[in-house]
């Protein structure tokens, strides 16, 4: 192979490599021209154009006015909150036992969490809503984060990566700390969780995308509007609004991509390997 | 170690237990249970305001022998699997060897573009790919007209409406698969591939003699995990096609919602949800046994 018909592959293989970038942002750029745009400008092949009114919020100040998106918003961040709390103790202290104790049944169990993982929620979703229907739990924050914990990257998951976590904690400081009289749960919580701080941002973030974007669970939970997480608020824009106001759509479409995006960016790297933790060791 | 000394074993152990026992109760109140009772639905039959009436299998056999459309979502899941799985893992190893190149510059831009769409939520891309494809006036058919090609019905014909919620997933998903296929990659020896060129081997002989082989597993965890998210899929279709048109495009998962929570066919929904759980057990099955095979060695060392 000669020099030049590497250094011509090679640009071969950028041109590729921004084409897909391109067609990876464009929806983004989409979505946020849209969020200032007419109905006729979004439909229309001027995507280089800039929005004819300007940068203007007018679709965001609809979307708070009177559509209930800013109290879906906190509907969504109070749960979230919830969740990742209530996800981060449960597997941190289940991670912390699998990885540090020799317990009878231990290996048997462990594994039994795995196989949770792969349970299609659907199954469940029925006899769930008929059980938050006779709890009275149907529109409560509740239906929307106990049932939860069990499905998508839920629990199960979580556990598993914080296992791996914990086993990176040395046997050394723990005995040493054993041996000074501290009890199991003290170890856990001054010695162990402070060790795995990355571990526990891994987990938050996986599991907040994961709870953040979540839709068919809170479809099926949720019936009251003030009730409403964001995803069930833009659903119900594109299910009345439709061909009204496009803008605000993609209004709302940016808005709830927007914390995602964010916190992407900043934690990258945790990010990344948090993915990438459940397919190796 | 005898009966005492298990017992014995199990109560020293008290504490741990309580530290796992979240996990477990969870699982009893909200997994378990509902299992056993989505099957007990599945047998039943239920009117409004009427006790449940127990029919045995009759769902089963209605859906399996007389149901069409159970059968045209079935045939839809597959055929957007077909379609979607391999040209997606093709297209995320392809790109993870372009950017696993040691000479290839601002990799960390593009894995951060790339993995974009994972992170962006499904019903919002959905609803920009609805704009994107519309018959009328939608970009991608003004773009094709500029070209002189007459407008596809993305999302209106029967023929199209499948290829678009490909579209739409391969746009979401590959980035995510790329990431897992490119820690595969950074994985292996650059020693082998120092071997393989003094031998005077290809880039494409390298690539199906080293390479692939090397990252099977990898491909078999896409591969597992992108059987189950398809057989899976609900929100894509909700949104770009409601199924339609007819139901040319709507999936397992759409059918259970629509004949539990609009037609309130709940011990039919149920059957349902049993038979595609059923489907999903396989490749799930295994997965975790290879999850609890790498358990076993992890935990011998």
């Amino acid at each position: 192979m000669s020099r030049r018909t590497i250094a011509v592959r090679k640009h071969i293989g950028t041109l590729f490599l921004i084409a897909g970038a391109i067609i990876f942002i464009f929806p983004f750029y989409f979505m946020f021209m849209g969020s200032f745009k007419s109905n006729a400008e979004i439909f229309s092949m001027n995507i280089l154009r800039l929005p004819a009114a300007g940068i203007n919020f007018q679709y965001y100040a609809g979307l708070f006015g009177k559509s209930g998106f800013g109290r879906s918003l906190i509907n969504s961040a109070i749960v979230s909150t919830i969740y990742i709390s209530l996800i981060i103790f449960f597997s941190s202290v289940a991670g912390f036992a699998f990885a540090k104790y020799k317990f009878p049944g231990r290996n048997v169990l462990f594994v039994a969490i795995l196989a949770t993982i792969m349970l299609p929620p659907q199954v469940t979703y029925i006899p769930l809503f008929i059980l938050m229907t006779k709890l009275k739990w149907v529109s409560t924050y509740q239906a929307l984060i106990l049932p939860r914990l069990l499905q998508g990257f839920g629990l199960a998951f979580s556990t598993f990566l914080m296992r791996q976590y914990m086993s990176y904690v040395p046997e050394e400081i723990l005995s040493s700390a054993r041996v000074d009289g501290c009890g199991d749960f003290r170890i856990y919580l001054q010695i162990a969780l402070p060790m795995v701080k990355s571990g526990l941002l891994v987990v938050g973030l996986i599991v907040f995308m994961d709870i953040w974007n979540d839709f068919t669970w809170p479809l099926i939970a949720i019936s009251k509007l003030d009730m409403y997480t964001v995803a069930l608020n833009i659903s119900r824009l594109f299910g009345t609004q439709r061909e009204v106001y496009w803008g605000q759509i993609m209004a709302a479409c940016f808005m709830s991509s927007l914390p995602l995006i964010v916190i992407f960016l900043v934690f990258r790297r945790t990010f990344i390997s948090g993915i990438t933790a459940g397919a190796f060791k | 170690m005898g009966r005492r000394g298990f017992l014995h074993d199990v109560s020293r152990n008290r504490q741990v237990y309580l530290f796992i026992a979240p996990f477990f109760i969870l699982f009893l109140v909200f997994g378990l249970y509902p299992i056993i009772y989505s099957f007990w639905l599945s047998l039943h039959e239920w009117k409004a305001n009427k006790p449940w009436i127990p029919v045995g299998f009759k769902n089963y056999a209605t859906l399996l022998l007389k149901d069409g459309v159970f059968w045209t979502s079935l045939y839809n899941v597959v055929y957007v699997f077909i379609v979607n799985v391999p040209i997606m893992i093709f297209l995320s190893v392809f790109i993870a060897v372009m950017l696993n190149n040691p000479a290839r510059r601002h990799k960390d831009v593009f894995r951060i573009v790339y993995l974009l769409p994972y992170v962006t939520s499904v019903l919002s891309i959905a609803i920009v790919f609805y704009v994107l494809f519309d018959d009328r006036a939608g970009l991608v058919n003004l773009l094709l007209a500029k070209f002189g090609i007459p407008g596809v019905h993305w999302l209106t014909s029967t023929s199209m409406s499948k290829i678009s919620i490909d579209i739409l997933i391969t746009w979401k998903w590959t980035g995510y698969n790329m990431i897992i296929a490119l820690a595969g990659l950074q994985s292996i020896e650059t020693q082998i591939y120092d071997a393989a060129r003094i031998d005077g081997a290809g880039s494409v002989r390298t690539f199906w003699q080293i390479t692939f082989p090397l990252l099977r597993p990898v491909i078999g965890f896409q591969f597992i995990m992108s059987t189950i998210g398809t057989f899976n899929m609900f929100t894509e279709p909700y949104f770009l096609t409601n199924g339609g048109p007819g139901y040319s495009s709507i999936s397992l998962v759409l059918y259970l919602y629509r004949s539990a929570f609009k037609f309130f066919q709940l011990g039919y929904a149920a059957a349902i949800a049993f038979l595609t759980f059923i489907v999903v057990l396989i490749p799930s099955v295994l997965q975790v046994r290879i999850w609890a095979e790498r358990d076993r060695t992890y935990s011998a060392t």
